[in-house]
């Protein structure tokens, strides 16, 4: 059976992804990017990403904290800081990319569609359902994989 | 974050994770209600989703749409007893309340984007 990779800060997603999705895919988690880009050295057909990371340990981000407090938010480290927890994910998901891997993934996430289609631009294959919908989150992986990479 | 898209996000998205993905028809599927329980009485991070909902709501004006969600949260405390026993009944009443938060708080949201 494929796997289906999910990165979160807490258990919420893994726990939902064992109950719902466990049929279709094996289910693999990670908690920070480390952990997700050694996870898929052993690869995953799909990704489910959460937004967030609020409750992650401050080593277990990623991201430039002092570079992007100057370059958005005045020298404002604390803000930096807040804006890369809520921003974890794409970050996550940005490390994936860099590293080779362009397997479709979805944020559980209300995207402006604005928004979604930057994401997509700067990701690729990547897609949002705006609850958790097991079903959605199925049938946009699926159409993300009909993509070309 | 605003406090409507956290609203949205912190209590409405969580609450219902397990209501929504509930196989429709059929009774209430008891292996689900200990994880109805914890999205209906323990939010990602500590304390009660009512709760939570009230700190994020006392930085908003008083509207109609959250005068609506706080009494379906009301309900969902009440029904916590009967919830966690799996009461059938009980669970898909909290499932339908759970729902009806999400779609509120979610309509919150849009209209402060």
């Amino acid at each position: 059976m494929s796997r289906l990779l999910v990165v979160e800060d807490g258990g919420e997603y893994e726990e939902f992804a064992r109950l719902f999705l466990a049929e279709r895919w094996e289910i693999v988690a990670a908690h920070s990017a480390d952990e997700a880009l050694a996870l898929m050295r052993d690869g995953a057909e799909a990704m489910l990403i959460d937004l967030r990371f609020e409750r992650a340990p401050k080593e277990d981000l990623i991201g430039d904290v002092k570079g992007m407090a100057d370059k958005l938010f005045a020298g404002d480290e604390a803000r930096a800081a807040r804006w890369l927890k809520e921003q974890q994910g794409t970050l996550i998901l940005g490390a994936l990319r860099e590293a080779g891997h362009h397997q479709p993934a979805v944020f559980v996430h209300d995207f402006p569609p604005r928004r979604l289609s930057n994401l997509r631009k700067l990701y690729g294959r990547v897609g949002a359902v705006r609850a958790f919908d097991a079903a959605a989150i199925v049938r946009t992986l699926e159409g993300l994989a009909e993509e070309p990479v | 974050m605003s406090a409507r898209a956290a609203l949205a996000h912190d209590v409405g998205k969580y609450i219902a994770r397990i209501a929504r993905n509930v196989p429709a028809g059929g009774p209430f599927p008891s292996a689900l209600a200990p994880l109805l329980a914890k999205d209906l009485y323990e939010a990602p991070g500590g304390g009660r989703p009512s709760a939570r909902f009230e700190a994020l709501a006392a930085a908003l004006p008083a509207s109609d749409a959250l005068d609506e969600a706080r009494a379906h949260l009301a309900a969902i405390d009440a029904l916590e007893g009967a919830v966690r026993e799996a009461d059938p009944a009980a669970c898909v009443e909290a499932c339908r309340r759970a729902l009806e938060v999400e779609r509120l708080l979610r309509g919150l949201a849009g209209e402060g984007a």
